[in-house]
Parts: structure tokens; sequence; C-alpha cells
């Protein structure tokens, strides 16, 4: 499965019937994509850090598919003049190959979170491997991570050239908030590459944290 | 849970003969800060006890933070955030260490307790 994640920004003055209209634009294009196997387009949730207004998640058969998709009419006509018009104050953007996951739960609906970041310059390979080893061992864990996946951006726009997108689906706001923040294996292991008091801070200090709910999985068994 | 205390332990091993220069690097540049966000400074702890000239010590600092995984993130990582003092760690510190590493701990009889979240 191939992947595109944009979080938008609106401009805090954009009146809410604009705001509206975009977003039905960006879903209607995405329902309408016979490419798009299955998105995701919805507001986030307080308390995102860099995380935007909404976040507009879509998945292809493949790569090939994805660069299909945007070159046909639709994308070109209704949604590349969205992102090239000044609609948004700003967005990030990154597309990549679904990478390791873990798909436990069927969810009919709950909370999607994403963690969108890039490493320090100087990190070396055998830190990052050591860095995604720990990250995708969360799961195993903490028992309120139902689904994940751990990707690699290929191509990435924004406030960074964001290489690594980490993802999960819980049941609700709670798994988020409280197992995954509080257990030992994210405070005590997984947050000192975050962490500029550990030496094995490599992730870059600007990054997107956001999350939002979901009533279609698209990280679960059948997504 | 939250009663419990976690242990912070930062063990460094400065340059040949700069053992006593960063401690008080340390206890004058970051343990102020660390200490107002909330970190007790248990112990500091230096191996072998005398100051190496032509080699190196290696230092132990053992700080608690009360409250669990409240206390660390409210203490030491949210805390943190946009902390001057992580230039000290990667600029002033730096060039005067050889390797460091921090330990996030608990006593044994609490990690049921920590993990029950």
């Amino acid at each position: 499965m191939f992947k595109l994640t944009r979080l938008l920004f609106f401009p805090a003055d954009r009146a809410t019937a604009e705001r509206q209209a975009v977003i039905q634009t960006l879903r209607d294009v995405s329902a309408q994509s016979a490419a798009v196997k299955r998105f995701l387009l919805e507001p986030t949730l307080p308390g995102v850090l860099n995380g935007g207004d909404y976040i507009w998640h879509l998945q292809f058969a493949d790569q090939a598919a994805y660069r299909a998709c945007l070159s046909q009419p639709p994308w070109r006509d209704k949604v590349d003049p969205l992102f090239e018009g000044g609609t948004f104050k700003k967005y990030e953007s990154v597309a990549y190959e679904g990478g390791l996951s873990g798909a436990n739960r069927k969810l009919e609906s709950g909370v999607y979170r994403t963690l969108i970041m890039t490493m320090r310059p100087g990190a070396s390979p055998q830190q990052i491997a050591q860095f995604e080893k720990e990250l995708a061992g969360m799961p195993r864990y903490i028992s309120s991570i139902k689904n994940w996946q751990l990707s690699h951006g290929t191509e990435a726009s924004g406030s960074r050239q964001w290489s690594h997108i980490w993802e999960q689906e819980y049941e609700n706001l709670e798994g988020l908030t409280g197992p995954y923040m509080d257990h030992p294996f994210h405070w005590g292991l997984v947050d000192r590459w975050f962490n500029p008091e550990c030496s094995q801070y490599i992730v870059d200090k600007v990054l997107c944290h956001t999350y939002c709910e979901f009533k279609t999985s698209v990280l679960g068994p059948d997504a | 849970m939250a009663g419990e205390t976690v242990f912070v332990i930062d063990q460094i091993t400065p340059k040949p003969g700069m053992g006593r220069a960063f401690l008080d690097a340390y206890i004058q540049k970051y343990a102020p800060n660390a200490k107002e966000r909330g970190m007790h400074l248990e112990h500091t702890l230096v191996a072998p006890p005398v100051w190496l000239d032509d080699g190196s010590n290696t230092l132990f600092f053992v700080w608690s933070v009360k409250g669990g995984a409240k206390g660390v993130w409210g203490t030491l990582i949210g805390g943190r955030r946009g902390n001057a003092l992580d230039e000290w760690w990667w600029k002033d510190a730096a060039p005067m260490i050889v390797s460091r590493e921090r330990f996030f701990s608990s006593n044994p009889s609490d990690i049921a307790s920590l993990t029950n979240v």
C-alpha cells in the first residue's frame, strides 16, 4: 500500500463555510478517485503539535497508482489549485510506502494518530535502525495500540523533508493520552531518541504529532 | 499509581583530566534548572574516587523524580521543551565528554504499578 498524508492548516481568519467547501472538495475527489483505496479526512483533536486543522490521508495500491491519480483531471483541476493558491496557511505532506506494521484489531471507530518526523543531521544508520526497532517495539508493551505502521517517507514537503511516519490506531483518545504516553517503555526508552538531554537524541525537534477520530479504520486488518 | 519514584541516572565519562571541570559545569549549569523542574539530586558519585589527570573518571548523577510517569513528563520531558539547556548538552558539554548515557529506572517493586497504565 502506498500512502499520502497531508496536514492542512487553514488561516485563522478563514470562514467556516470556506473551510467546509475546501474539505468537501477534497472529500469528493478522494471518494471519486478509483485509485484511492481508502481515505481519511477528519478534523484534528485538541492537543496536536504542528498537527494542522485536518488530517487528509489517502491509500493507493502502489506508488504507480498514486502517481497516476495525481495526474488525473480531478486532482489537477480541483486539488492542486488548493495547494498552490494560498488556500492554506501551510501544509505538511509526505508520501510513503507502507512499512513494518501490525494490524491486530478491527475497529469500527477510534482515534488515528500519526507522528511525522525526520532525523537530525549526523544520525548514523545504526542509530536510526535501533530507534526504529524500539519504536516498532512499543505495541508489544503498550496494549492500547491496536494497529500500527512505521514507514519511510518517499517524498515530502512542508517544514521538513519528512523521513519517518509512525501511525497508530486506538479504540479511543484515552489509549493515546493515557497508556501510550505514560508507559515506561515510552518515557524510559523510546523518548530518549527525542530528548536532547539524552545521548540517543536523533529526532529533529520539528515534528508533527497529530490525531483525529476515525469512522473507518485505515490500519486495521481489513485496511 | 503515580506515587512511584523514578530515578534518572546520568553516567558520564569526561575526557581525560576533565573530570573535576565537568563536575563543576554540570552542577553549575545543568543542575539548577533540573532542580527547578522538580528533579532532586540524590547522589553524585565519582569513579574511581581520585581525580585522574591522565585518564577518564566516570561520573554518576542520580536524580529522583516523584509521581511516576506524570512526574517524568512534567519535570523532564514536558518541562524541557524549548529549554536552553539543550544547547548546553550539545554545544558546551559535548566537547568535554567521551561518552554519556542516561538511564530511567525504578525500584523493581514499582515496575508493576508503573506499567499498569
